[in-house]
């Protein structure tokens, strides 16, 4: 083994992150700190080191100044030392011979006084150096990636993200936990721009789907957990009997004959369905289902189809090998307090999804009737459930804006008009959010005589009945301030997005939830698609209020992110593994002992005899056994003992400086 | 001890879980004590006792690990194993004449900001409380 010769030409970068970094840290401390410490050669400060100019002051200082080892000072490593490791390498040196240094989110950010966060600054440059210089120059490993990629959730995001990546010859597994495709997007009225219905939107992207063979289509399904890593995820997937095992020509008479009758979740009850149903003409999986909490078990389906239903079916557990995840979990709409702009209070006071059903079952008519009544005059109330205000004792709101809902309104106004031109529409409104090329459906909107009303932020519309019909009365900032009272036969409440189970999927697979409790991305700008967890994808309204089109958008790009990793067949991973260096070895065999995955056995060293070896492919680099080796033996190569011990020394003399 | 007395702390945090929840800490500027130096590791399983033993003789007044804990994507059974490590550094501590109370292990989830911030801060407390380590070596 040859001796190990310590780095002693090292350049140090520190950045001002514009100021987010310089305005707390003074940067120009720091680089007199650390330019004449022992192995430095050079140290600079520069406006933004990840910018071309900074980037390539560093390419050009490795090659003019011989640098054998670079230490970036600058954001979170989470952000830029990839970009870094790129930099290094594109000058001729081995990336690992470079260690990021994180000095914004752990010192400028945290600590408001310069003086402290300087020091600390220092301590982290000076372990940072003391790192370099005992670092090894390193190889990636490259390992075998299963070439499947797992779509948690069958909604529009999840169906398109399917297509996707079938589509470049990745093999699919579709879970859905509904027992039909479609999602939320299936029970939309009419879609902008073309006014497609949205189960035609669905059924469309369904057909598609229906002639690709490399994808399974799970169903009424639940995947229960995930162990693993990017390239190499296992997860298992509850699959709940359906009950209904095949088709039958007589099936319709089956479901005719079903005594149950319950109300019918897909379109809100405003319709009964039997227990043994299909949500809609032209559903997918085209296979009836059969509601377990709803079905008597009379047996009566049975006598008409015979063994195509199964009541006794068992629920299935499956286990699947998959690369990557993307998760397009979706949303759930806001659903109003009782009392909440006349909510449950008055029977004539429902959401836009109803609202949507209700329009979606009227088609064909030229009278809008609800509740046996027909609708003359509709008030729609923006804003339910969004940008909400926290006074302190309404708990915890949304603050947030859903983005959609604009839009899904005045679309609708637009289309009302055409369909029912004698309906009055009131829309109150806090501010119309059209942007882009929605903006000309707000103008329209408008010309087509649909009324606008404004209305304060602190001071929503009330909504009261009176004589039978409903009086919706709101302050018009436009009028200045000046009362409007509205008799309305039908107010419709614009409800937000809410996020959809978040907690449960970000608990299975160990991903973050951000602000609203919306699934978190790993960076809005520069990995908006992906998860700190590596392999892990989202999409859709899982991670944010979004459109239809922005959510096929997402999903689209979160498939072409998890196909670039995986279509190779193999994937690059950190060279992080342990090492055992045979002549320290005393074979304690705690290593073996405290291993998680069972990498570490021994073999024959010639001229050593026994000693500890680790398996390379297996090991995941905890570095558990370099806590317990009592001689050393055993190092990771990215941190050793010699290291860590170093970066302590150095950190102490920053922070007694 | 004396008014000014700051006891310095150094942080191991983990690169996947703990760390993140340190970086949104600074994000969201929530106060925690300055005195802190941060060294990163892929897993808190990894410290090593005499690590710890190193930085309180070398000049820190005590080592908060900032585990993984049930998030960790390494093992299953982290905060054991991490427990283990850090009952051999009480011992290596008392041992040495110094208090256990010097450190201290709490799981810190990958958003587990509040946590983290109000562990340390608690901890620093102790810290101060403790005084200055009682080094044979003072003016080492």
């Amino acid at each position: 083994m040859s001796k190990f010769v310590e780095r002693q030409r090292i350049g140090v970068y520190v950045c001002h992150c514009g100021g987010n970094i310089s305005d707390y840290v003074d940067v120009k401390e720091v680089v007199n700190a650390v330019k004449d410490y022992p192995g430095v050669v050079l140290a600079k400060d520069f406006i933004f080191m990840c910018s071309d100019a900074g980037q390539k002051m560093i390419e050009e200082d490795i090659k003019k100044h011989n640098l054998d080892g670079v230490v970036v000072a600058a954001c979170s490593p989470k952000l830029h030392e990839m970009t870094f490791r790129n930099v290094v390498t594109r000058a001729g040196l081995n990336p690992f011979l470079f260690y990021h240094v994180n000095i914004r989110e752990q010192s400028s950010w945290a600590h408001r006084d310069r003086k402290y966060s300087t020091k600390k600054a220092i301590s982290h440059v000076l372990a940072g150096i003391e790192y370099v210089k005992l670092a090894s120059a390193l190889e990636k490993i490259r390992m075998k990636a299963e070439k499947s990629v797992l779509i948690i959730g069958g909604g529009i995001a999840g169906i398109r993200a399917a297509l996707d990546l079938s589509g470049m010859g990745i093999n699919v597994v579709l879970v859905e936990k509904e027992p039909f495709l479609g999602g939320r997007t299936a029970r939309i009225w009419r879609t902008h721009p073309n006014g497609k219905k949205g189960v035609d939107v669905v059924r469309g992207l369904i057909n598609e789907l229906k002639e690709r063979d490399n994808v399974v289509i799970l169903t009424n399904s639940e995947v229960t957990h995930v162990e693993g890593f990017v390239g190499n995820f296992k997860v298992k997937v509850h699959v709940n009997p359906r009950y209904v095992i095949k088709n039958h020509p007589r099936m319709k008479e089956a479901i005719d004959v079903c005594p149950v009758t319950v109300p019918d979740e897909f379109n809100y009850g405003l319709t009964t369905r039997k227990a043994i149903y299909y949500p809609y003409e032209g559903a997918y999986p085209e296979l009836p289902v059969i509601d377990p909490k709803a079905c008597t078990r009379c047996g009566e389906c049975v006598k008409i189809v015979g063994d195509a239903i199964d009541l006794s079916q068992k629920p299935m557990d499956l286990e699947f090998k998959v690369g990557a995840i993307v998760v397009t979990t979706g949303f759930k709409p806001y659903e109003p307090k009782p009392g909440e702009f006349g909510y449950k209070e008055y029977g004539n006071v429902i959401t836009l999804p109803v609202f949507d059903r209700l329009l979606d079952l009227s088609e064909g008519g030229n009278k809008l009737i609800y509740n046996g009544k027909e609708i003359n005059s509709i008030a729609f109330i923006y804003c339910v459930g969004s940008r909400q205000i926290p006074n302190g004792s309404n708990g915890k709101v949304n603050e947030y804006c859903s983005r959609y809902c604009c839009n899904a309104t005045i679309y609708r106004a637009s289309q009302l008009k055409r369909k029912y031109p004698h309906i009055k529409q009131y829309h109150f409104y806090r501010d119309i959010r059209t942007y882009g090329l929605n903006e000309l459906l707000y103008l329209k909107a408008g010309e087509e005589g649909a009324v606008f009303i404004k209305y304060p932020d602190e001071e929503p519309p009330k909504v009261y009945g009176e004589d039978g019909k409903l009086i919706v009365e709101s302050k018009d900032v436009v009028l200045g301030g000046d009362t409007v009272r509205t008799k309305v036969d039908l107010v419709v409440l614009v409800v937000g997005m809410e996020p959809y189970d978040t907690k449960k999927i970000s608990d299975i697979l160990s991903i973050s939830t951000g602000k609203g409790g919306f699934l978190q991305e790993a960076h809005p700008k520069l990995r908006p698609v992906e998860t700190l967890k590596s392999g892990i994808y989202i999409a859709g309204t899982a991670q944010a209020p979004r459109t239809i089109s922005e959510t096929l958008i997402s999903a689209s790009a979160a498939s072409a992110k998890a196909a670039s990793m995986l279509i190779k067949g193999e994937i690059e991973l950190e060279p992080r593994v342990a090492r055992v260096d045979p002549e320290k070895c005393n074979l304690s065999k705690r290593c073996v002992e405290v291993c998680p995955t069972g990498a570490i056995s021994f073999k024959e060293y010639e001229g050593l005899g026994t000693k500890a070896w680790v398996n390379e492919a297996m090991c995941i680099g905890c570095g558990a056994c370099t806590a317990v080796c009592p001689t050393e033996a055993i190092q990771l190569n990215t941190l050793k003992t010699t290291q860590i011990k170093r970066m302590i020394e150095a950190a102490i003399k920053g922070l007694e400086r | 001890m004396s008014e000014g007395y700051e006891p310095k702390i150094l942080i191991f945090s983990t690169e996947y879980i703990s760390d993140p929840a340190i970086d949104l800490a600074g994000l969201s500027h929530k106060d925690y004590p300055p005195t802190t130096a941060i060294i990163r590791v892929p897993c808190s399983s990894m410290i090593r006792p005499d690590y710890i033993l190193l930085a309180i003789k070398k000049g820190f007044d005590g080592v908060f690990i900032a585990a993984d804990g049930e998030e960790c994507p390494f093992r299953k059974d982290c905060t054991e194993v991490t427990s283990a490590r850090v009952d051999e550094a009480i011992k290596l501590l008392t041992e040495n004449g110094i208090e256990p109370q010097r450190i201290k292990m709490a799981a810190i989830c990958s958003v587990c900001t509040d946590a983290f911030v109000k562990a340390l801060r608690e901890f620093y407390e102790v810290l101060k409380k403790l005084g200055p380590v009682k080094r044979d070596d003072e003016n080492e």
